[in-house]
């Protein structure tokens, strides 16, 4: 027993040594990091990032020249860069450390009750006042004070002339929920980083989703599912303006012996889960269509133009045929442009599975290929990262309260007199618990003439008197 | 239904103007101190209501949650400055604080005045938009921006009273550069690069500047006490943005997540939210550190409301383009 309780010292006294010897566990540190970090999270900001818009946003934004030096120094991809990731891990050994040393080492000390002063010793806090009275019995001023205490909010204790309360303890427990929720956090993402998956691809009608092009760290563990998922149909709508409202795809997960397992109509905000993969819908479009000429059927690949999406068919060197679609019901228009119109001309449209004569050619519109943009994921780490968010909420939450102390003391003095102290601490919010003590010294009964003598020192100080 | 909306909204725009002077006279006039800020105090209690009103008329207009482009934010960072400092109010006498409180809401009122009609008018939403989570996660971003510069503003009001007057010039100068910025990236087409130098070279400038004359005071504008109220009124906002701003930034990743895929992508603005919760955590761990001065603390708090613009207005003004584009409304 003795032997595993020196051990335990043992290695408390060299993680102590350690953090002193290498300041891993200073404030100072701390804060340089976290400065250090918001300006490295700033430059990428403003730089775009080649690893989610390519290397083309870059140069298209500052020229050639300034982003090939942008991307040297690691600018291009600094989230990925060795002096983000540095900045990290140092930040994650200083949270570890501090979490070690101050925030987790003050649980203990939180839960001891406070101790009980004399007037000499409340009188050396920050805040303290001295009310002489001329009657009066000590216990029903104390009591007094305990009533008026546990109305505004504090836990009292009491012993004889003496008394302590103190008001939202709980709080001083902020620094240490809201660092084990970020702890937590590294090692949910660390956890989705080893055996997560993920990945986003354009998916026709009737096509599968079969992951197996997903992305992966390269120190992976996890497994790839097996089943896939199958794109029934899906559709676009839009507002009367024709700004796009909403994109819906039907899914369903077939299973090994080719069984549908699920099904579910996904839409933007409405994904897909399925045994621990989720599957959302991106984005949508039109790919291509089936359009007959003279009987002769052609499938034409379909290019995006802001709402539309449209198809070219040059007809004479200066003529082309535009094919123009909204969405996957409405009839296909056709335009002719030549070369000295300042626009397209409409020409006529046809509806889906009809047909129209242009000269001696008989043009109909087939079919209509639309694509869904299904994302992917499986992120194993979830729940983790979640209860470490839950975390992070609750401690911020618990350090925007002010935590107080106070400490009373009624003695009697030569004259007959009785002598009340009362002072305390709470250095969040110090000038609403020199009110509080004020009004507390006001509110006594009215016990014949009543001195005041009220002390508040300039400079705020956190300590107790020793 | 939209006149009523546009009425409540001129006439809380009206009512931060008027409180503004009200508290500019309470300055002046020694002997009418107290009745000039009652009636500011009133005057701006007026238009706090106007515009909750204003707020929930453009709502039921809407059929949706009134919070989607820069101009409907504007509203409610306006609605947030009046009902932060109305509820300080509350608790701390600071009643000629309100005229900067005054100041900043009649800057934003006229801010999202000008911004062009295709912003005021109610618009369908985008795809990305139509959420539950909408309502859940924006509010408390605004509100923490809002609170951020209100603790901006106690800091430098707490330079001023700790005799600080070079730092407070400088700070006061660079805010107005880094809003200049902003301003001339909303209103005109100045190109991008010249803005973000403005923003960033002033920013830079200013902060070291600042930091650097904290050693010079003057004592004939030192007092004590109210260095410290203000100091304390700093450091309180601070604690209630900072928790607004992490619920924000998670529930947005949990929106991302739910919506996308994804609760984290490196996305500017969300890199953005996350270097002002940054610069806010090393404001907080500057105060536990007690070696800090009160003054200190202020220009930090000071660097914060910079990183708080940025975020805020600067997204969409300054040039940059991401997941969150959708709060732009012209092209750069």
């Amino acid at each position: 027993m003795s032997n595993s309780s020196d051990i335990k010292t043992n290695l408390k006294n060299n993680f102590n040594r350690l953090f002193k010897t290498t300041n891993l566990a200073s404030v100072k540190l701390t804060i340089t990091l976290l400065a250090t970090l918001t300006l490295l999270i700033l430059i990428g900001a403003w730089c775009p990032q080649k690893s989610q818009v390519g290397m083309e946003k870059v140069v298209e934004q500052f020229g050639e020249s300034l982003a090939i030096n942008l991307d040297k120094f690691g600018i291009t991809d600094i989230f990925h860069s060795n002096l983000f990731l540095t900045v990290i891990a140092l930040l994650t050994v200083n949270m570890v450390a501090c979490s070690i040393q101050r925030v987790f080492a003050k649980i203990k000390l939180y839960q001891k009750p406070l101790l009980f002063f004399n007037s000499q010793q409340i009188t050396k806090m920050p805040f303290h006042e001295t009310v002489e009275l001329d009657n009066g019995n000590t216990l029903s001023i104390i009591n007094t004070i305990k009533t008026k205490l546990t109305k505004s909010g504090y836990t009292v204790n009491e012993k004889n002339s003496q008394l302590t309360g103190h008001k939202y303890k709980f709080s001083k427990y902020a620094a240490t929920v809201t660092h084990i929720g970020l702890l937590s956090l590294l090692l949910g993402v660390t956890i989705t980083s080893w055996t997560g998956f993920s990945g986003l691809e354009p998916v026709g009608v009737g096509k599968y989703l079969d992951f197996s092009n997903a992305d992966h760290t390269n120190y992976w563990f996890g497994h790839l599912p097996d089943f896939k998922v199958k794109l029934n149909s899906t559709s676009k709508e839009s507002y009367p303006s024709g700004q796009v409202k909403q994109w819906y795809s039907n899914l369903s997960v077939i299973g090994k012996n080719g069984a549908c397992l699920f099904n579910k109509t996904i839409s933007v905000n409405e994904p897909l889960s399925y045994n621990g993969v989720d599957v959302y819908q991106s984005n949508w479009g039109l790919s291509s269509c089936k359009i007959s000429f003279n009987e002769h059927s052609r499938i034409l690949n379909l290019r995006p133009m802001g709402n539309i999406w449209a198809a070219f068919i040059p007809l004479t060197s200066d003529t082309i045929l535009i094919l123009s679609f909204k969405n996957e019901k409405e009839p296909v228009k056709l335009f002719a442009k030549q070369r000295d119109w300042p626009q397209p001309r409409l020409i006529s449209q046809i509806p889906l599975h009809k047909s129209i004569n242009l000269g001696s050619v008989k043009v109909t519109y087939d079919d209509i290929y639309p694509v869904s943009g299904l994302q992917y994921k499986c992120d194993p780490g979830l729940p983790i990262v979640y209860m470490a968010f839950a975390f992070i909420i609750a401690g911020v939450c618990m350090a925007t309260l002010a935590y107080s102390e106070i400490y009373v003391c009624v003695e009697s003095s030569s004259l007959d007199k009785k002598i009340l102290t009362i002072g305390g601490i709470c250095p969040k919010s110090p000038s609403q618990f020199k009110i509080l003590l004020n009004k507390l010294c006001n509110s006594l009964p009215d016990t014949g003439n009543l001195s005041q003598n009220s002390s508040v020192r300039n400079e705020f100080l956190t300590g107790l008197p020793k | 239904m939209q006149t009523w909306q546009i009425a409540l909204t001129n006439t809380a725009g009206l009512s931060s103007f008027i409180s503004l002077w009200a508290f500019i006279l309470a300055f002046g006039i020694n002997s009418l101190n107290v009745w000039f800020c009652k009636a500011a105090k009133y005057i701006m209690t007026l238009g706090f209501l106007a515009l909750t009103l204003a707020i929930i008329i453009r709502g039921i207009e809407a059929q949706r949650f009134p919070l989607s482009n820069l101009y409907e934010s504007i509203m409610w960072f306006a609605w947030a400055v009046m009902g932060s400092y109305l509820a300080l109010s509350r608790f701390y006498n600071i009643k000629l604080f309100g005229s900067l409180a005054s100041m900043l809401a009649l800057t934003m009122f006229l801010y999202g005045s000008w911004l062009p009609a295709s912003q005021h008018e109610i618009s369908p939403l985008v795809p990305a938009l139509v959420s539950y989570w909408r309502q859940i996660h924006i509010p408390p971003l605004i509100v923490s921006y809002a609170m951020f510069c209100i603790s901006g503003l106690a800091a430098l009001a707490q330079l001023f009273y700790s005799g600080h007057i070079i730092s407070l010039v400088i700070m006061t100068v660079t805010l107005l550069l880094a809003g200049s910025a902003i301003g001339l990236g909303t209103y005109t087409s100045i190109e991008t690069y010249i803005l973000q130098s403005l923003f960033v070279g002033s920013s830079f400038i200013g902060s070291y500047l600042g930091l650097k004359n904290l050693k010079t005071s003057n004592p004939k504008f030192k007092d004590t006490e109210k260095s410290n109220l203000y100091k304390e009124i700093t450091y309180r906002c601070v604690t209630v943005g900072f928790p607004l701003l992490t619920f924000g930034i998670i529930t947005g990743g949990l929106w991302a997540n739910h919506a996308w895929g994804s609760y984290w992508s490196w996305d500017p603005k969300e890199s953005m939210a996350l270097a002002t919760w940054l610069s806010y955590a090393a404001f907080i761990h500057l105060k536990i550190h007690r070696e800090c001065k009160g003054s200190t603390l202020s220009v930090v708090a000071l660097i914060g409301v910079l990183i708080t613009m940025l975020t805020y207005l600067g997204f969409n003004s300054l040039g940059f383009s991401g997941l969150h584009s959708y709060g732009r409304f012209k092209d750069m």
